[in-house]
């Protein structure tokens, strides 16, 4: 696969870190569906396609304790990688540039992280990709599998089809992103009906949907389009056939990552009891439910199939868990979530505990600890995970705290956020955070030997608002 | 106009394979085709030959071969052949990879429908071969295939119900099965998904053969989507090239925006690149190409000059004459229609009185011309043929072009005599093919007295056979205007 290779050691893709995979969100999914799996702080973790090691490595760094095996086909970005977990001091990871068609001799793991992987590569490498989770997944452990999903990318490859035809021939990669960009904006501007019509409605949520990501005129964004729109490989799966797979490879379906995008809860009751009355299986249930919600993108997250799993989440999960929200305190006791997500509840404990993690934020709760001051602690743990079944931004569920304490002065800003270049910049809880320009500035020059006075001096910014946008960083998570 | 209720039947009768309308089209796009009442007429996969036989019985000088792999197919063709009588029909049960072209001759025209995108791709190979092979100098080929990008929503519906029926035996289950799936999504999808449209049609079909239909295109093994640039260029492989499409208004721009329609053509110069770009622009689901050797198609402009060697019928109403003269006319099918040029609506009068009966065009202008007290000049000529021109690629009901005379009857005889096609058909297949190849559906009337009208009986006979005295020549007349009367 000499050309896939090339591709990525030509134009690298940008440095991206995914939340649910963190192995103590993988763990908490395991909990809430009753299911004991490994410590997350000790334990062994592979990621596939790692690139440049930008989800990767904030993990290592957070878990010191625990082992982190990356490999990519590129070698160019494994590079990359080796030298950042150099400059982040990490001696608990080991890259490799390898074809997974060739990591069997890299042992068993605890947590197999593939993101972006099977639906961008060869079929016969999508199906040998399965076949070593099925071998290298311990017992007791995980496996995380991102894919492009039938029937919603139907019509996306329509688009993507049209973007391929508009570029051919043309080589120059800042060219191709342009051209590519062109024709959808013209098409979907052409289209004479739109609103009777799916692939002009794709077109245009695409171009919604994409403006601020592939489509935006930046390079990283060029790096995006080339590689999610024109990449040679993309092969989007039936999840049915795929569950069906991993089921030969003794591996079971156990939920989406995020379980917020497992559930369609647009449905009406009546029409989801229908489905599972319908569906004779897992696999037949996830099928159909993609139909009707007609995704175009699973997360799906895989355990032995001989290990037993609870058929339903239970609540006293959370018992072995810390919790943590994105959300804020609104005028009328609401929680207001940066997702757009707006929570309220009559349930006055349950209201504390919201007070309670808001209070503690970014620092997650163990819930073991919140319970045992609050009244009808039961019931607040189920109005908690049905919070985070609707937004993990609104409840976000930890097995292990951090393990980086959250200040420091001088102040620091998280390591692997400031060697990782960027806007968009990964923090202690291994989220996401998108930083505007002057933020970028005080991040770098937080490096643990300046004061504030020292950044002002570097930054060019006077001291107090030096202090307003360290204050800010630590309560995203980027101090430490 | 509920007479009209036209009820296409795509898995039996396909209008647009016959040669008389394949033979206008192409003359229009400039190739020379020999005369249509002596073609040789190849259709690959002619199932059970009602469409081929439909044909053959109107071109009776004209000689067609029927191949089906199917042996029942074969036997259930030949059947008709025999109860028809015809003599230009020859069958057999052949495979396309197995044929051998120098043994078949030259043909005129290739009829390929639903082949290309439901077979392997070595026997979709195999028949652009075997048409580059046998086509005469200005024979044509038609090559239906799905088409991409519209043919991804299909496929929605097609992997929906193979998912939900991949366990199941029997065709009878699996329709069942996959009917009911698609019906519990069309309830249960997101809103802001365009997919229930497209489910409920599935769920709920309107015609009576969808099971066939079903069974084939949305649970056959193989159904593999094209894009036409893709296709064009495997056609140009085997020295084919893409000519137009059956329906010529599937292949104009009218319905477009001209702006849109330039932008488009600006894009290149290549006219398959613009073709392509054009079906991602309609989101275009199914292609009825037409091919032709390479290096006839030319520029691809219509040459409305060809009409004068053509014939033409219509179906549609003159529904208002505006202050200043302009007519308004709207097709069975709804298309509408305007023209400032007397002759113009003249002629498209005449064509309309005159179905199902096609008249050669020179004859139907100096009708016109007579009709109108109008002294013919050549501006006259060229406008009215660019006029209906235009018209026939707005929609074929508007002014119907074609290369024969269909023997249809414009009344009822002394001793009606309805078409052997039709009343051969008429117990097998719910629909009656006309004599100017298109089905209709018929009600209980019109099909209790269609077998009576066999030449030997008067209008006494007839309801002493148990016709209806009182609506007999009401019922007559409407056989007669569905082009279902030989005499």
């Amino acid at each position: 696969m000499p050309g896939h290779t090339d591709a990525y050691d030509a134009l690298a893709y940008p440095d991206l870190s995914y939340s649910c995979t963190h192995p103590s969100r993988l763990a908490a999914l395991a909990s809430a569906h009753g299911r004991p799996t490994g410590d997350p702080r000790t334990a062994r973790v592979l990621e596939i396609g790692c690139a440049t090691g930008a989800n990767l490595l904030p993990m290592a760094y957070g878990l010191p304790e625990a082992t982190f095996v990356g490999i990519d086909l590129s070698g160019a970005q494994i590079d990359v990688a080796r030298r950042a977990a150099t400059s982040l001091g990490l001696a608990n990871v080991e890259l490799h540039t390898l074809d997974l068609r060739h990591a069997d001799a890299l042992g068993t793991f605890d947590y197999v992280v593939a993101h972006g992987v099977h639906s961008w590569v060869p079929p016969d490498v999508a199906h040998a990709l399965v076949t070593l989770l099925g071998r290298i997944v311990r017992p007791g452990g995980l496996a995380y599998v991102s894919v492009n999903t039938f029937p919603g990318w139907h019509p996306l490859l329509g688009v993507r089809d049209l973007m391929q035809f508009a570029t051919r021939g043309i080589d120059d990669p800042a060219a191709r992103a342009a051209a590519a960009r062109e024709i959808v904006h013209f098409v979907a501007g052409a289209v004479p009906d739109p609103d009777h019509d799916i692939q002009a409605a794709t077109l245009r949520s695409y171009l919604e949907g994409r403006a601020t990501s592939a489509l935006a005129s930046e390079a990283w964004a060029d790096s995006v389009l080339l590689h999610d729109e024109l990449e040679e490989h993309n092969h989007p799966v039936l999840v049915g056939e795929l569950i069906a797979e991993a089921a030969q490879h003794g591996l079971a379906y156990l939920a989406e990552a995020e379980l917020a995008d497992g559930v369609p809860r647009h449905l009406a009751p009546e029409v989801l009891a229908e489905l599972e009355r319908r569906a004779s299986s897992r696999a037949d249930f996830e099928q159909l439910v993609d139909f009707v919600v007609h995704r175009v993108f699973r997360k799906a997250v895989f355990v032995r199939s001989d290990e037993p799993v609870a058929a339903r989440l239970r609540a006293e999960g959370l018992l072995d868990l810390h919790v943590t929200t994105l959300g804020a305190a609104g005028p009328d006791g609401e929680v207001l979530v940066p997702d757009g997500t707006v929570f309220r509840t009559g349930h006055a404990p349950t209201r504390e505990a919201f007070a309670a993690l808001m209070a503690a934020a970014p620092v997650p709760v163990a819930f073991r600890a919140l319970a045992e001051r609050l009244e009808e602690a039961p019931v607040v743990a189920g109005n908690l995970l049905r919070a985070h079944l609707h937004s993990s931004a609104l409840v976000d569920l930890l097995r292990s705290p951090p393990s980086v304490s959250l200040e420091s002065a001088p102040p620091l800003g998280f390591t692997p956020a400031r060697c990782f270049g960027g806007r968009l910049v990964t923090n202690v809880l291994h989220r996401r955070v998108e930083l505007e320009a002057a933020d970028r500035a005080v991040l770098d020059a937080a490096d643990g030997t300046r004061d504030v006075s020292a950044i002002a001096a570097l930054t060019g910014l006077d001291e107090s608002e030096v202090d307003d946008r360290l204050a800010a960083l630590r309560y995203e998570g980027l101090l430490e | 106009m509920s007479a009209y209720a036209e009820s296409p039947y795509p898995d039996m009768i396909h209008a647009f394979t016959h040669p008389g309308r394949l033979a206008a089209v192409a003359s229009l796009m400039g190739l020379r085709p020999a005369p249509v009442q002596h073609w040789r007429v190849l259709d690959v996969g002619c199932a059970g030959g009602a469409n081929l036989c439909a044909m053959a019985f109107t071109l009776p000088d004209a000689s067609f071969v029927g191949f089906d792999l199917d042996p029942g197919h074969i036997e259930q063709a030949a059947a008709a052949v025999d109860g028809l009588g015809l003599a230009n029909v020859t069958l057999r049960v052949a495979d396309v990879m197995a044929l051998d072209p120098a043994e078949l001759g030259s043909f005129d025209l290739v009829i390929a429908h639903g082949f290309y995108s439901w077979v392997p791709p070595a026997v979709r190979d195999r028949l652009l071969a075997l048409c580059g092979a046998v086509l005469a100098p200005q024979g044509i080929a038609m090559v239906s295939f799905n088409a991409l990008p519209g043919w991804y929503r299909q496929q929605y519906v097609r992997d929906l119900m193979r998912f939900r029926t991949r366990h199941l035996e029997g065709s009878g289950a699996k329709v069942a099965a996959a009917r009911a799936i698609m019906r519990l999504v069309a309830e249960g999808a997101s809103p802001d998904v365009l997919v229930p449209a497209a489910a409920a049609e599935a769920a709920e079909p309107a015609d009576p053969l969808a099971d066939g239909v079903l069974l084939h295109d949305e649970l056959g093994e193989i159904n593999d989507p094209v894009y036409v640039y893709d296709f064009a260029q495997h056609a140009a492989r085997h020295g084919l090239e893409l000519l137009v499409e059956a329906h010529l208004c599937d292949s104009m721009t009218t319905s477009l925006p001209p702006h849109v329609v330039d932008a488009v053509s600006d894009l290149s110069d290549d006219p398959m690149e613009v073709e392509q770009y054009l079906d991602f622009v309609r989101n275009r689901t199914f292609r009825r190409a037409v091919l032709c050797r390479a290096g006839l198609a030319g520029s691809r402009n219509l040459k409305a000059d060809r009409l004068l060697g053509l014939t033409l019928t219509a179906r549609c109403d003159e529904i208002g004459t505006d202050a200043h003269g302009t007519a308004t006319f709207q097709a069975v099918d709804g298309t509408l229609y305007e023209t400032d040029h007397p002759l113009t609506a003249e002629v498209l009068r005449l064509a309309s009185d005159a179905w199902p009966v096609s008249h050669p065009f020179p004859a139907l202008v100096t009708a016109a011309a007579r009709e109108l007290g109008l002294e013919l000049g050549p501006l006259d000529i060229e406008r009215v043929l660019v006029s209906v021109v235009d018209a026939f690629g707005r929609s074929r009901h508007l002014a119907e072009v074609r290369a024969d005379e269909p023997p249809a009857a414009p009344a009822a005889g002394e001793r009606p005599v309805a078409s052997p096609v039709a009343r051969w058909f008429l117990g097998k297949h719910p629909v009656a093919i006309t004599l100017t190849h298109d089905a209709f559906e018929l009600d209980d009337d019109l099909r209790s007295l269609l077998p009576l009208l066999d030449g030997t009986r008067d209008r006494v006979a007839l309801v002493a056979a148990g016709a209806d005295a009182d609506r007999l020549d009401e019922h007559l007349d409407r056989l007669a205007f569905f082009g279902l009367l030989l005499a």
